[in-house]
């Protein structure tokens, strides 16, 4: 006790300490990063992710921005395409480079030598534009080879040109490489180089871009009402978010001008990820503050008290404060998953304020002494606060052992804010007690109002002990149900399906990928694990195979490899003959006009010379390449060991994704090579990745909560019996989670794995409260129904009110922009009163018979 | 006939180089002096050129390499691969004319079919590597504009630094560059190492030369080991040349579509 008499010695300092290290946080919370990619979910270190990483910087493949230009008229005509053009132009020219860069070039200047100082100034003349992509590349390249240019400036220098020219690559009728055979000769070039003026030289583009099959559902429609143009960014993504974002802006203002009637959309996976994280920051706006308006009307319905309400929020919005610090600190950032932790911290932590409140209220009117109210407060209520907060963050604690990364980081950062709200339960809260004035007398009013309450709570004490035969039916019952439910639970997810029917990104992308390919990426990468082994072209017509056999599935919508490239050269050497359409065979014989008539007059056709199908290969690729083609980095490794399949698929909910996966996967198991090996990458491969680590993940955490949480329970109560009772109504709450996904046809997904887990850790509060109320009545003599008659009309009527709070603030998420959200919100919120409801009645009944069996024993004895 | 008006100057420079200081030198009297050194009638060579990437990947082929100059100073060139075997015997024909797009040629032996490539950009990659086809063509004299910055050592030979832009009157610009700097040796006048800067004035490539020796039965100098890196991705080219053989009256039919498929 002498903590609190500290405390209410020195309030002022103790809040001044307070306020200091939630500024420190502050501080640092608003450096924390929106970004909710893949990457931020799945473990670093798992193969695939490790892999994924490497075949992206292998096969030089950045994120893609698509850019869906459609017209229901039809894109050939000249006002579309000459918009295909100015847009494809215009994306070359964009810079992300503001003011900002400028001012901390100019400020950096004055640090240097005059010799940078110098080229600095002639750079930042005329403000900061796409014209000093080169001066600033040559100082950065002149500064990396400075040993006393600081790390920092040449950073800075690098990120500057990278903000100068974001885009590395600009894919669309007007760019694309075509390769063509013409009487003239061989050319590769883009279909459009220029906008045809007449009709006839529009017709004749037309049929040159159908006439290439790599072009359709590539870059144009099937029904040609739809043109795509692709800019790939110049770095990766996830290395920088702020630069991509602001890249995704001025795409998305490049494109507003073109609209009408054409639809300009832009979708593809990094778009989806910009949606997600405007939508989050949206949410995390209008969210935050609408359950804190919410929790606090619910407090002031049960006070009545203004100050009362107060003390409360400043707990949460103190604890959220620290919690971002810590998260910023760590460098982590802020995902989907994690961006509802502030709805979480708001929801459990108020019943610390409450508790307290409740408890100072009734010690002032007994005591009406300030000192001595607040002093028996936390006397009555420190240990009470302290172990359920330790339950709470033991239950969240354990999505710690969860392999998917944002998962985890919930966990994690939802225990430490619920740590930093107990903190400042025990530390902010009595010194600000201490400064403010005593209470008003209105206590009194209380106990006439909820009547319902305090009439309904005796009336269910009573039942429940009474009929707890039908209670244990009832729970047995809903177990074989949940087994039924449990059974039908399916795995599943999709990013763009988060998404209402109705939103921009989800309009985007629906259309795009019934016009095109698909927006979708799977990398299949095919590794000989030989030098130059590519270009047998047994490999090759195992790849076109597979190509075939891909596109023959309804949601692959195109594919391209090395293979394509092939072909399409083949056919082109041949004259455009379609019976050359294909890859070479490993030896064919020639038939040409001036050989075959040799062969008439000489008899036999082996004679003929035989062309070897691999030095063909070899001398197209080398065609290709001198030809000025550079689209075979992304397809071929440079020893042409590897190959690279990119594959686009039309939807992105994963088991859909798995079945296109498995049928790749049984089709080289039989036409591969032996000693040939096959590595699945993109972001489609890595959606599957997550879903095959979310129930080994969600069953050993849930174990892991329960163990620790039911070791915890039996230290608090010092009896084994007790802390089984007291996990059970968590336990049945949990089986009916999952059985409600299963039930409902939910799928199982990240934000669904975590509902298990929530109603866990705040849920269990309610037994604690419940049988530390029950164990000390009875050490003070009562028996048992008596302990659970007063046990209701005490601890029942703060759980009743707890768990609305709780509920009332999940409710909250059926605002939210995304679909799971908000069926995290109505699933959390209902499970939490179905878990109090549980604690009310299973508890009572458990402990009754309890009761009635160790009499009956002492009896028999 | 240009080239014949320049002989006055040219010889008069010659011959006053050795007495004059070299400041007096204007950065287009050494580009002179350095078309003296480089200009031969015809020039054969056996290359081996290997590529390389930053990551450590390497790809060698060899090949054989025939060029001459006509009096207007464009080139023609013959290049067979001769390794490795799957490409043997691939030649390619390039003719380069003053006032329309270069003729490009491509012969693949497994057709047995020679196919006309578009030639219009002088920016593409020669045969993959990181040579485009205007670092292969002769020094345009006429066409840029040459400023003298100073003088430089490059790998302990001392050399001229000049910078070059391209300085055509009306004419179009087809080159990838905003801008080269030469290092030009002051023994041999032979370009020993170049920058090259792109159109956003971004340094991109960088050429050495090295193992400069006299080309034996000529009096003609010449390095036997040229590299070019890519400055952004650290791609290299080196071509190493086993042999020079300069000025055997190679016939020009040498340089026809008819010979390329002859396969040798």
């Amino acid at each position: 006790m002498w903590y609190y008499h500290y405390i209410l010695k020195h309030p002022k300092t103790t809040v001044a300490a307070i306020l200091v290290v939630t500024l420190f946080f502050a501080w640092q919370a608003k450096d924390v990063e929106v970004n909710n990619s893949l990457y931020e979910l799945l473990p670093e270190n798992h193969p695939s992710v490790i892999q994924d990483e490497e075949i992206k910087h292998e096969f030089n493949s950045r994120e893609m921005i698509l850019i869906g230009v459609i017209n229901n008229q039809g894109v050939f005509n000249s006002a579309t395409l000459q918009k295909v053009k100015d847009i494809s132009d215009k994306i070359w020219e964009v810079t992300t480079a503001d003011a900002s860069d400028s001012s901390r070039l100019d400020s950096w200047s004055s640090e240097l030598d005059p010799d940078y100082r110098e080229k600095i100034d002639e750079i930042l003349q005329n403000g900061l534009d796409r014209q000093d992509r080169g001066p600033v590349n040559n100082l950065l390249i002149e500064a990396k080879d400075d040993p006393s240019i600081p790390g920092d400036f040449i950073g800075f220098l690098g990120l500057l040109r990278l903000k100068l020219s974001p885009i590395s690559d600009v894919i669309s009728l007007s760019e694309i490489e075509n390769i063509t055979s013409t009487d003239w000769g061989l050319d590769v070039t883009p279909p459009m180089e220029t906008v045809p003026g007449s009709q006839e030289g529009i017709n004749k583009l037309a049929a040159t871009v159908f006439a290439n099959e790599m072009f359709v559902n590539g870059i144009v429609s099937e029904d040609s009402t739809g043109t795509l143009i692709l800019a790939e960014l110049a770095f990766y993504y996830d290395d920088h978010l702020d630069i991509a974002y602001d890249v995704f802006e001025k795409l998305e203002n490049l494109a507003r001008p073109f609209r009408g009637p054409e639809r300009v959309l832009l979708a593809g996976v990094p778009m989806v990820n910009v949606y997600t994280i405007n939508y989050m920051s949206g949410d995390m706006a209008k969210l935050t503050p609408l359950v804190i308006l919410l929790v606090m009307l619910i407090m002031y319905l049960s006070f009545r008290m203004f100050k009362a309400t107060f003390i409360p929020i400043a707990i949460v919005l103190l604890a959220l404060t620290w919690t971002l610090g810590v998260m910023a600190l760590v460098g982590r950032p802020i995902t989907l998953i994690v961006a509802f932790m502030p709805v979480m911290i708001i929801a459990i932590g108020i019943a610390d304020g409450i508790h307290l409140i409740t408890e100072y209220k009734l010690s002032w009117n007994e005591l009406k002494k300030r000192d001595g109210a607040i002093l028996k407060t936390f006397r009555q209520l420190s240990w009470p606060v302290v172990i359920t907060s330790l339950t709470t963050m033991a239950g969240f604690a354990s999505l710690a052992t969860s392999s998917l990364r944002s998962i985890r980081d919930f966990g994690i950062y939802t225990s430490i804010g619920v740590f930093a709200a107990m903190v400042i339960s025990l530390t902010f809260v009595p010194a600000v007690l201490r400064l403010l004035s005593p209470p008003r007398e209105v206590a009194s009013r209380r106990r006439h109002d909820h009547r319902w309450v305090s009439a309904g709570l005796p009336a269910l004490s009573r039942l429940a002990v009474g009929k707890r035969r039908w209670i244990y039916v009832g729970i047995l019952l809903l177990a074989a149900v949940s087994i039924i439910g449990i059974a039908k639970i399916r795995v599943g997810s999709t990013m763009v399906g988060m998404f209402h029917e109705d939103s921009e990104i989800f309009q985007a992308s629906k259309m795009l990928n019934e016009k095109f390919g698909g927006t979708e990426v799977m990398n299949i990468v095919i590794d000989t694990k030989q030098e130059n082994g590519l270009k047998e072209p047994t490999v090759l017509q195992a790849v076109a195979s597979l190509q075939d056999t891909l596109e023959s599935l309804p949601l692959v919508g195109y594919t391209t490899s090395f293979a394509d490239y092939i072909k399409r050269t083949n056919f082109v050497m041949n004259d455009n003959n379609p019976s050359f359409n294909r890859i070479p065979d490993s030896i064919e014989y020639m038939n040409t006009s001036a050989d075959a008539a040799q062969n008439y007059e000489g008899s036999d056709i082996t004679t003929s010379k035989p062309i070897i199908g691999r030095n063909q290969i070899a001398q197209y690729t080398l065609l290709y390449e001198n030809a000025g083609g550079d689209d075979l980095e992304k397809l071929v490794d440079f020893d042409y060991s590897k190959l690279n399949v990119i594959t686009m698929i039309r939807d992105d909910f994963t088991p859909r994704i798995k079945e296109i996966l498995q049928s790749s996967q049984s089709f080289l198991a039989s036409r591969l090579a032996q000693g040939a090996a096959v590595i699945y990458a993109g972001c489609a491969t890595l959606c599957v990745v997550g879903d095959d680590l979310i129930i080994p993940s969600q069953l050993k955490s849930l174990g892991i909560a329960l163990i620790v949480v039911l070791l915890l329970l039996i230290l608090i109560f010092r009896s084994f019996k007790m802390g089984l009772i007291a996990l059970m109504p968590i336990v049945v709450t949990v089986l009916v989670v999952f059985t409600i996904i299963g039930l409902f046809g939910f799928y199982l997904d990240a934000v669904m794995a975590l509902i298990a887990s929530i109603v866990l850790g705040i849920g269990i509060d309610y037994s604690v409260h419940f049988i530390s109320r029950y164990q000390s009545l009875r050490k003070e003599g009562a028996d048992a129904n008596d302990a659970i008659r007063q046990t209701m009309a005490t601890s029942g009527r703060a759980i009743v009110f707890n768990s609305a709070a709780v509920a009332v603030g999940f409710v909250v998420l059926l605002f939210s922009s995304f679909i799971p959200v908000q069926n995290m919100g109505w699933m959390v919120s209902a499970n939490m009163l179905l878990s109090a409801l549980l604690t009310l009645v299973l508890v009572p009944a458990v402990l009754s018979s309890a009761y009635k069996l160790t009499t009956r024993k002492e009896l028999e004895q | 006939m240009r080239v014949l008006r320049c002989i006055p100057t040219v010889l008069a420079l010659f011959l006053l180089s050795g007495s004059l200081p070299s400041q007096d030198l204007s950065g287009r009297d050494i580009m002179e002096l350095y078309k003296i050194q480089d200009r031969t009638g015809d020039l054969s060579a056996d290359q081996t050129m290997t590529l390389m990437n930053s990551k450590g990947g390497k790809r060698t082929r060899e090949l054989s390499y025939v060029m001459k100059t006509d009096e207007d100073d464009n080139r023609k060139l013959l290049i067979r691969f001769l390794s490795p075997a799957d490409i043997k015997g691939t030649g390619f024909l390039s003719i380069e004319y003053a006032d329309r797009d270069d003729d490009r040629w491509l012969y693949l032996p497994s057709l047995r079919k020679s196919r006309r490539i578009a030639g219009s950009d002088k920016t593409d990659q020669f045969v993959g590597s990181e040579f485009a086809y205007e670092d292969l063509e002769s020094e345009k004299l006429n066409q840029h504009a040459y400023t003298l910055e100073g003088s430089d050592t490059v790998n302990g030979t001392p050399a001229w630094l000049i910078t070059a832009v391209i300085d055509i009157d009306g004419g179009p610009d087809e080159s990838g560059y905003s801008k080269r700097e030469l290092w030009i040796s002051k023994d041999h006048n032979l370009l020993v190492q170049a920058k090259y800067y792109d159109k956003s004035g971004a340094y991109v490539k960088k050429l050495q030369s090295k193992d400069i020796r006299q080309v034996p039965g000529s009096e003609k100098w010449r390095a036997y080991e040229m590299s070019m890196e890519d400055i952004r991705t650290g791609d290299k080219t080196v071509i190493e040349v086993s042999e020079y053989r300069i000025d055997q009256n190679i016939p020009d039919e040498y340089f026809s579509e008819r010979y390329l498929k002859r396969g040798r």
